[in-house]
């Protein structure tokens, strides 16, 4: 029965007017993708009701698409201008910027394109294989599980600040602070809100992702005449794509990545943005040259990209064979599967099984789709080195200002953003690193609500932590990670090795002068 | 210095944290609490950090500890500073679409990035792909002009 599914699947993706969902899913998740602050569950949620009057499986491919899409295209906007586009391509600035610096943003942008394909292609084989299996490992993972999953997200400060681990860990701690703004989630109660109904809902991490790395950065470039500036200009004729010898080295980091993609994806609450910090972390942990990261590291680009396509998969997992969302985007795709009267749950794949299957194969076709596309779009796109940085400057500033205010449509976001980007620039300037502070306020909600629900379950006791063997080995694997942040590990590691040599220094975030 | 003073403003800000939520009711003011004190706690440490440097530095005979920035991009900096907040503020007073023309023009005329023609086309190019995107598309109730 599932094998015919999988062939009529196959054979829907092929009809025309799916394909034309594919595509134009794919265009407009670039372009969406690509713009500060609009996210892809926004945009899915947006072109929503457009697919009321498509067939079910040729509106549901499109939105899966776009999906996919939005994933790569904010990474075009992180490259180009050290401004994510979207949440998840947070990671991939810390090594793009500085490679379009050098003057090779097209081979940045082309390594982006081939990890989000390598990462799709991935998410989208483990979908059409091994999803309802996947699905049932994800109902292991409660409360107890989450809270340990966010903890070993934020040792991943430690080793990302290494030379600088006091102010990555401060700057880390001060986001997981801020993001305790807002209600209480199991008492109700305002936290720090001082009486204002647009703190209630907390710091959207979003708004403080704009403002974080945008405002510094045009200020930057109105300080910075292009004529005086050491930047090279990339051409629009310089090699994309990477070569085969290239390709094969970027293959492990890839492939490893979109494994940590597809893990994280399938767990609730957890997305792209929390993935493509695991990666790049797992890139760094594994590199041979750890220097290299946070100047310009291919690898630093590859592994976020491929993590944060690989989501895509991963979080439709459970969305198809729970019928729990795995992201806030696949809960918009739920959304879209229920109006066309199509129940997301264990009997999707058997009782919807055409539309199920169409889907999974639009996941992978739109990886097809967004190569084609990526490539003529973002070759284009790299004209804007050849724009004068003080022309950019206050273009990043009103894509920015307009991008935090559609978030929520409150000017109040477009103030907290101003105040981001004021605490970003101090930051930078004194060298402390403001990539920690994101994933402080990405993951401390998460946390929050994670911790208090596993110490109900525990009655109070924090051994509930241990009880789980899930929970108990992935916070084993924090304080490793912590511990390899630490001057103690490698002094613990030479005594091991006796015959070690010394090791290279690590490398420092941008921002982080020591 | 300037990291020891930013460092000292952040660990304030912990201590008010950590004194508010002492107001909360015990779930509520877990987390915060323990937090504001892992913040006050690395924030004491990396002013130690810096602070030893800076000795050491000193008793090296390495430059200064704290140098002013060049007079010029101080003035271009706050100047710009001062326009992004007059251009949030300006848009529900002068509408999205009047301030952000004024936002672009204004930096732009006055440090001549590029020619008029260039300052034309840079304008009608950004201001059309938000108008296209965010208002028509998205459909953003964002007041266009004034008294809108």
């Amino acid at each position: 029965m599932t094998e015919s599914f999988i062939w009529i699947g196959l054979a829907n993706v092929f009809q025309p007017h799916n394909l034309l969902a594919i595509f134009g899913g794919t265009l407009i998740g670039v372009v969406i993708g690509a713009m500060p602050g609009l996210s892809a569950t926004m945009a899915i949620a947006l072109l929503l009701p457009l697919t009321f009057t498509m067939e079910p499986a040729t509106g549901i491919s499109m939105l899966a698409s776009l999906y996919l899409a939005a994933m790569y295209g904010g990474s075009v906007a992180a490259i180009l201008l050290r401004t994510p586009g979207t949440p998840a391509a947070a990671a991939t600035v810390i090594d793009g910027y500085p490679m379009a610096q050098r003057g090779e943003a097209s081979r940045a942008l082309g390594l982006s394109l081939t990890a989000s394909l390598i990462g799709g292609v991935v998410s989208g084989i483990v979908l059409l294989t091994i999803a309802p299996l996947l699905g049932r490992i994800v109902l292991n993972f409660g409360p107890v599980e989450i809270a340990a999953i966010a903890v070993l997200g934020i040792t991943i400060i430690g080793s990302l600040s290494q030379g600088s681990t006091a102010l990555g860990l401060l700057a880390g701690a001060l986001g997981l602070l801020l993001g305790t703004i807002g209600m209480d989630p199991t008492t109700g109660t305002p936290r720090f809100t001082f009486g204002n109904l647009n703190l209630f809902g907390g710091v959207p991490f979003t708004v403080a992702l704009i403002g974080l790395f945008s405002v510094p950065q045009a200020i930057r470039l109105m300080l910075r005449p292009a004529a005086g500036g050491a930047e090279r200009i990339s051409k629009l004729g310089d090699r994309m794509l990477p070569t085969f010898r290239q390709f094969r080295e970027m293959l492990p980091n890839s492939l490893r990545s979109s494994v940590i993609g597809v893990l994280t994806g399938l767990i609730p609450g957890t997305g792209g943005d929390t993935a493509s910090w695991f990666a790049y972390n797992e890139a760094r942990r594994f590199a041979r040259n750890k220097a290299e990261f946070g100047h310009g590291a291919p690898a630093g680009i590859v592994a976020p990209e491929a993590a944060n396509n690989a989501v895509v998969g991963g979080a439709l997992v459970p969305t198809i064979a729970l019928g729990i969302p795995g992201s806030s985007a696949t809960a918009v795709l739920m959304g879209g599967l229920m109006v066309h009267g199509i129940l997301p749950g264990p009997t999707l794949m058997t009782d919807y099984g055409d539309v199920t299957y169409t889907l999974l194969w639009a996941v992978l076709f739109a990886n097809v789709a967004l190569f084609i596309v990526g490539l003529t779009f973002t070759r284009l796109c790299v004209t804007v080195t050849r724009i004068p940085n003080r022309v950019v400057g206050p273009v990043i500033i009103v894509m920015s200002v307009i991008g935090a205010f559609a978030i929520n449509n409150s000017m109040f976001d477009v103030w907290l953003m101003f105040a981001f980007g004021l605490l970003g620039y101090v930051f930078d300037e004194v060298g402390i690193p403001a990539p920690p502070l994101v994933i402080g306020l990405i993951l401390g909600p998460v946390l929050d609500s994670s911790l208090q629900q596993s110490l109900l379950i525990g009655r109070g006791s924090w051994w509930i932590f241990l009880e789980s063997p899930i929970a108990a080995v992935l916070l084993l694997l924090a304080l490793l990670s912590l511990l390899q942040s630490t001057p103690l590990f490698p002094a613990l590691l030479r005594r091991f090795r006796k015959a070690r040599p010394e090791g290279v220094a690590g490398a420092e975030l941008p921002g982080s002068r020591e | 210095m300037g990291r020891i003073i930013v460092v000292t403003c952040v660990i304030l800000v912990a201590i008010f944290m950590w004194i508010e939520a002492g107001s909360y009711l015990d779930a509520a003011r877990r987390l915060p609490q323990l937090i504001a004190g892992v913040v006050i706690l690395l924030g004491l440490i990396a002013i130690a950090q810096t602070a030893l440097r800076l000795v050491r530095g000193h008793a090296a005979g390495e430059g200064v500890p704290f140098a002013l920035p060049d007079p010029e991009n101080l003035a271009i900096g706050l100047g710009f500073v001062l326009l992004i907040a007059g251009y949030i503020w300006a848009i529900p007073h002068l509408g999205y679409l009047p301030a952000t023309l004024l936002m672009l023009a204004l930096p732009l005329a006055v440090l001549r990035p590029v020619g008029w023609v260039g300052i034309g086309i840079t304008i009608l190019a950004v201001t059309g792909v938000v108008w296209g995107i965010f208002i028509w598309f998205l459909g953003l109730p964002i007041p266009l002009f004034p008294g809108a």
